[in-house]
């Protein structure tokens, strides 16, 4: 089987499928999709379909359109009424979806091919990140487990606050696929002139 | 190197112990670090420092803030050259570089002096009024004049060297001022947990402070208080940050200067930074700002608001004058004679009021100050700095002065005529009206001010320990507000005790008149935009008695300082001209910014290569690699050709559409937009979007579509494939795939709520790779793995699925060229292994890369309609393709298609054009004109896109021409206006390549 190609993978080292950038103060990284699914059910079928999905994934249905629910493998985002967007760190999850949407119940579309995911951490992962998107990203106000879809320089994202004791500030972002160089380029670029705040 | 003459040996807040170099207009001086460039100036007798705008005048420095109107200078050279910037607010390093602007040959002996001989005729408008004759085209001569006289300083036209950022912020509360209100209201916030961030403008906290005596009471206030906010976790300070713009729902405008207080940025930082705050609550803190009084010769060097002299001489240890009279007709200015004297200078204090307070009186003479209640001054007089002042007995209850007059010798005069709150952020906003304090003759903050919390000064409260308390409580308001504990018995634990209530009221004084009650030249309302006393009679005179107009037509108050020091004055001498209280005459509306802010920190990063971002195909570094050169379309970057060796784009584009004709091409189409249709609704929803039928269309069929706007233009085409019964891909053309897909949600959440359909852009998830020409079986079979794409099995529109090389495919048998063509899909991850597995495929079938220019000229051939012909105004008979319009089934624009303007037989129509000389080149864009009829006006159509075509072997264009089709076989002439061309060309059908469709079929 031909290897899916990484965006960014023009950016990686030599030797390297996928590009990482470390300081001490912050790092990003191209983590790969594993997969990534649309799921909608139709308003009258939404709650038959989302406990037949959360029972496949071993996942609690999410209750907002904030608050990402997950395990170690799958991740159910709510992003629009009646529609989940699901990432797994697993291929094919097409398969063993489809048959909650039995009866046409919804529709499900297959979208890992059209993101790239990029972790960016450290003490100054918020910082960089506030460079671009207008969300409140104190912990306060947008802890670990909540998620949001904005955009940075006319680049949609969807962030997902992955803080944990470890890590520390992490957030995983998914940018279109197209966008990945530009936004790569906007990371690196933004964070150059991180940490020299002189008045602030 | 000239001494600081004018340097007290103590006192100020400056550094004494880090001496800075600088020049100005080439001469050398020095200062101490914590000096801003005017207080610098000052300490070394530099008096003349600017020249007016309009008449020249000899300028000094006039405030302490950012509301100075005079001291604009220009500042560094090169690249960072910038004109305007205020003396005042320049923080002085270490070989500042700063010149005098507005003047030839020099400063000191300005040849456009002359202005000022000339004013009378100069008055306000007087380029309406004086440059509009002897004929009707003369101010077309005019202009060009006027326009280079006037403006101030001149820009750089280097490219800016510095970087600068954005950066959004979120609060609680934010505290505009770090005054003794700012100050109050920030630690009062802090302590209830809330976010909270103080933005000061200047270097350093204390705001109105900073103006008192070191070492005095407020000092030690001063440094608990910061050093409470600094060791708070919830407290952010943003020094020489000014918040220059309120807008909707919280959101602020602040710019740092970050770099600014250097010779250059330190490396690896940016000049200046905009903050883009989003504050729950808002506490402005502002302050308030001091009015002159109009008097002849109110304009000279040496004449200072009275506050901004007691700024020089506590925070910077500057004395401006050493003979100085103080001109005031309210308490403040008691304390800045008292300082000067204390200070060494022998001081005359003239006070409108027929009684000057007591004690502040008796203070003032204790230390050697000479007081004169009831006097006013008359003239101030000198050439390039003021020499003496007249002063005449002043009769509060009349406004007149007495006939008799003396003269006092001086060499500063400190002007107060009182204090008008600052709050320029609530008046952006709208809304709230100001109402007008008679005891202030001000304006102060209307009672509804729910968008902000005012606090301080800003509220019209002006002795210090009043405004201490009242920013404790607005900053625990404010907390409140965001729903943060505030505790009852909690103390206003930031006491300051100060005695500096005015003690007796202020008397309102805009303008002293001459002896004999009339009004006086040269008495100057807006100092920046040189506008009179006079001008505004004259506006008066002239009918302009609305504020606006008179803003308007004298330009006052449009200057970059926004007339900070003149505003009050002109409402009140226009009020004066009218009979009308203040209030009558209104105010103008205040907008952002609310200092000069640089073009740089708002377009922040966003700038040269990264104005916006990119988007790339899968393939895009294999077209790199392979030596494509790039076309901007949209924000995609598609490979436009691949040159040969020699090769510029003409030669390219002519080679690839030739050898794609006559073999194979291959064309990376990934940019199309891609939307995944599904639900059971799926066929009726494409019936009701596109305008022909789609119920019928076989599973693993495509078909051609187009839709219309609701008015019942085109609005985009593209084909749709039936992938499965509920379940089909579409296609967009690359420009309008967002606008198609926002215009399927829209329809499916807002009006067809009924319809089981879900739409999704896949424009991501799938790579397309388009070959096309004869031989594109060919290489199409040596691909696949295991799918039979024989014409039998699949037929032009037809689908399948399988792998190609192992990697999973979509193919489709469509084409945009002409010819026998297919578009083949995979998942983006591939597309650069589909495309070059194909590529590889077709070495032996003399496969050509074909960059989009090729593909251009192929569509003009074949007389496909893109989006140079989807224009937005053209309809579906415009475009020749009526008869898709289904008949039996309305969809939508089908009603307002049927319009009886868009069924006129003179509309524009699609045609095909082709020159009658073989040699002449077309090029888009030429109108077209009927021969012999004047090439004048819009013509009867135009060229939407022209190319050479290999096929038949010259150049052919489209284009739509007014009754187009009835024109077949006419010639026209392409008038090119900018190439100044006419070429004659023959109308034909579009489709100049395979017109039966043959070619496709095959």
């Amino acid at each position: 089987m031909v290897e899916v190609r990484s965006a960014l993978v023009s950016m990686a080292s030599e030797n390297d499928l996928r590009p990482v950038i470390e300081r001490p103060d912050i790092c990003f990284q191209e983590l790969p999709v594993g997969d990534l699914v649309s799921v909608s059910a139709w308003p009258d079928c939404f709650v038959d379909v989302s406990e037949k999905v959360s029972g496949v994934l071993g996942v609690k249905t999410p209750e907002t359109y904030r608050v990402a629910s997950g395990n170690d493998v799958h991740t159910m985002y709510m992003v629009a009424p009646h529609r989940f967007l699901i990432a797994s760190e697993v291929q094919e999850l097409s398969v063993s979806l489809l048959p909650c949407l039995d009866g046409d119940k919804g529709t499900l579309t297959e979208l890992g091919h059209s993101r790239t995911r990029i972790r960016i951490h450290g003490p100054n992962a918020r910082a960089l990140l506030a460079r671009g998107v207008a969300i409140d990203l104190d912990p306060a106000v947008f802890p670990s487990g909540e998620f949001v879809q904005s955009a940075i320089h006319h680049m949609w994202l969807l962030i997902h606050n992955v803080s944990s004791e470890q890590e520390g500030d992490a957030y995983d972002v998914y940018v279109l696929r197209s966008f990945a160089v530009s936004f790569w380029h906007w990371l690196v670029s933004s964070m150059e002139l991180l940490g020299n705040e002189t008045s602030a | 190197m000239s001494s600081e003459i004018s340097r007290l040996a103590y006192g100020g807040r400056i550094n004494r112990g880090e001496r800075v170099s600088f020049t100005f207009d080439g001469r050398k001086f020095q200062g101490f670090c914590g000096d801003t460039l005017a207080s610098a100036l000052l300490a070394n007798g530099v008096r003349l420092v600017a020249r007016s705008f309009k008449y020249h005048r000899p300028r000094g420095i006039y405030t302490a803030g950012s509301e100075e109107p005079n001291a604009l200078v220009t500042l560094r050279s090169g690249a960072r050259h910038e004109p305007n910037t205020q003396a005042t607010m320049i923080e002085l390093f270490d070989g500042l570089d700063a010149k005098s602007q507005n003047c030839w040959p020099s400063l000191n002996h300005d040849m456009m002096i002359v202005n000022d001989y000339l004013s009378p005729f100069l008055s306000a408008g007087f380029y309406y009024k004086t440059m509009m004759g002897p004929t009707r085209k003369s101010w077309m001569f005019y202009e060009h004049f006027i326009r280079n006289a006037a403006g101030m300083g001149v820009a750089t036209t280097e490219d800016d060297p510095d970087q600068y950022e954005k950066v959004n912020a979120f609060c609680d509360v934010m505290v505009v001022g770090s005054g003794p209100a700012g100050l109050s209201a920030a630690c009062a916030a802090a302590k209830t947990g809330a976010r909270v961030v103080l933005v000061e403008q200047s270097a350093d906290i204390g705001g109105a402070l900073l103006s008192e005596p070191v070492g005095g009471a407020c000092d030690a206030w001063l440094t608990q208080r910061v050093q409470e906010l600094e060791a708070a976790d919830n407290v952010q300070i943003l020094k020489r940050a000014t918040v220059f713009g309120a807008y909707d729902h919280g959101v602020f405008g602040i710019v740092e200067r970050v770099g600014d207080h250097l010779k250059e940025p330190l490396s690896g930082t940016v000049r200046q930074r905009m903050w883009v705050m989003r504050a729950r609550q808002t506490v402005l803190a502002t302050g308030a700002q001091e009015r002159p009084i109009a008097f002849s010769g109110n304009d000279l060097p040496g004449i200072m608001l009275a506050g901004a002299v007691r700024c020089y001489i506590n925070q910077y240890g500057v004395l401006p004058g050493r003979h100085a009279v103080v001109f005031t007709n309210n308490d403040s200015a008691y304390t800045t004679a008292i300082e000067l004297a204390e200070a060494g200078a022998d001081v005359t204090l003239a006070d409108a009021r027929t009684l000057a307070p007591t004690e502040l009186k008796s203070r003032a003479e204790t230390v050697g100050v000479k007081v004169l209640e009831a006097t006013a001054v008359l003239k101030a007089k000198g050439r390039k700095v003021i020499r003496s002042v007249e002063l005449a007995d002043f009769d509060a209850d009349s406004g007149r002065t007495g006939q008799s007059s003396k003269s006092v010798e001086c060499d500063l005069l400190c002007v107060s005529g009182g204090w008008s709150p600052s709050f320029h952020l609530l008046a952006q906003r709208g809304g709230s009206k100001p109402a007008f304090d008679q005891n202030l003759a001000a304006f102060v903050p209307g009672d509804e001010t729910s968008e902000f919390l005012i606090a301080g000064a800003a509220t019209g409260q002006f002795d210090t320990q009043g405004c201490v308390e009242n920013g404790h409580q607005v900053g625990r308001e404010a907390a409140k507000l965001c729903a943060f504990e505030v505790s009852d018995g909690a103390s206003c634990a930031v006491e300051l005790e100060m005695d500096d209530k005015w003690s007796e009221p202020l008397l309102p004084l805009w303008e002293i008149l001459g002896k004999d009650g009339d009004k006086v030249k040269k008495s100057f309302v807006d100092l920046q935009h040189d506008v009179t006393s006079l001008d505004i009679a004259l506006a008066h005179r002239e009918g302009y008695e609305s504020v606006e107009h008179l803003k308007r037509y004298t330009t006052l108050g449009m200057a970059s300082d926004q007339g900070k020091t003149a505003n009050m004055q002109a409402l009140a001498l226009m009020a004066d001209h009218r009979g009308v209280s203040i209030p009558d005459v209104g105010i103008t509306t205040f907008r952002p910014p609310f200092t000069p802010t640089a073009i740089g920190a708002f377009a922040g990063k966003d700038a040269g290569a990264t104005l916006v971002p990119r988007r790339l195909t899968p393939m895009h570094e294999w077209h790199e690699r392979h030596g494509a050169r790039f076309l901007e379309t949209g924000i995609w970057d598609r490979a436009w050709y691949y040159p040969k060796p020699g090769e510029n784009l003409d030669a390219a584009y002519r080679r690839e559409a030739a050898e794609l004709r006559s073999s194979v091409g291959i064309i990376d189409v990934s940019t199309l937009g891609k939307i995944d249709v599904q639900g059971p609704d799926a066929a009726e929803f494409l019936n009701r979007v596109y305008v022909n039928g789609w119920k019928t269309l076989p599973v693993n069929k495509a078909r051609y579509g187009i839709m219309l706007r609701d008015d019942g233009m085109v609005f985009d085409d593209g084909t749709t494939t039936r992938i499965a019964e509920d379940h089909y891909f579409m296609t967009t053309t690359t420009a309008s795939a967002g606008p198609v897909m926002s215009k399927l949600e829209y329809l499916l959440q807002t009006i067809w709520t009924d319809l089981k359909v879900q739409v999704t852009s896949v424009t991501d998830q799938w790579a397309a790779v388009a070959i096309s020409g004869p031989r594109a079986r060919d290489v199409l079979a040596r691909v696949v793995d295991d799918i039979d794409v024989s014409n039998e099995h699949l037929p032009f529109m037809g689908a399948v699925h399988g792998t190609a090389g192992g990697i999973p495919v979509r193919i489709i048998r469509i084409t945009f060229t002409g010819e026998l063509g297919y578009e083949i899909y995979t998942p983006a991850g591939y597309g650069e292994a589909l495309w070059d597995t194909v590529y590889q495929a077709g070495e032996g079938s003399d496969l050509k890369l074909c960059g989009i220019e090729a593909l251009g000229a192929l569509r003009i051939e074949k007389g496909h309609v893109a989006g140079s012909e989807i224009t937005g105004r053209t309809t579906l008979d415009d475009l020749g393709l009526s008869r898709m319009g289904s008949t039996k089934k309305p969809y939508i624009g089908s009603v307002l298609a049927k319009r009886e303007a868009l069924l006129e037989s003179d509309r524009q129509q699609f045609v095909g054009l082709k020159v009658v000389d073989p040699k002449a080149v077309l090029k888009g864009g030429a109108l077209l004109f009927e021969p012999g009829k004047p090439p004048h006006g819009h013509g009867l159509g135009y060229l939407s896109v022209a190319a050479f075509s290999p096929v038949m072997d010259c150049y052919v264009a489209l284009g739509l021409l007014s009754g187009g089709r009835a024109r077949e076989g006419s010639v026209m002439h392409a008038v090119d206006a900018i190439d100044n061309t006419t070429i004659p060309v023959l109308v034909t059908s579009p489709h100049f390549y395979d017109p039966k469709g043959e070619k496709a079929h095959g």
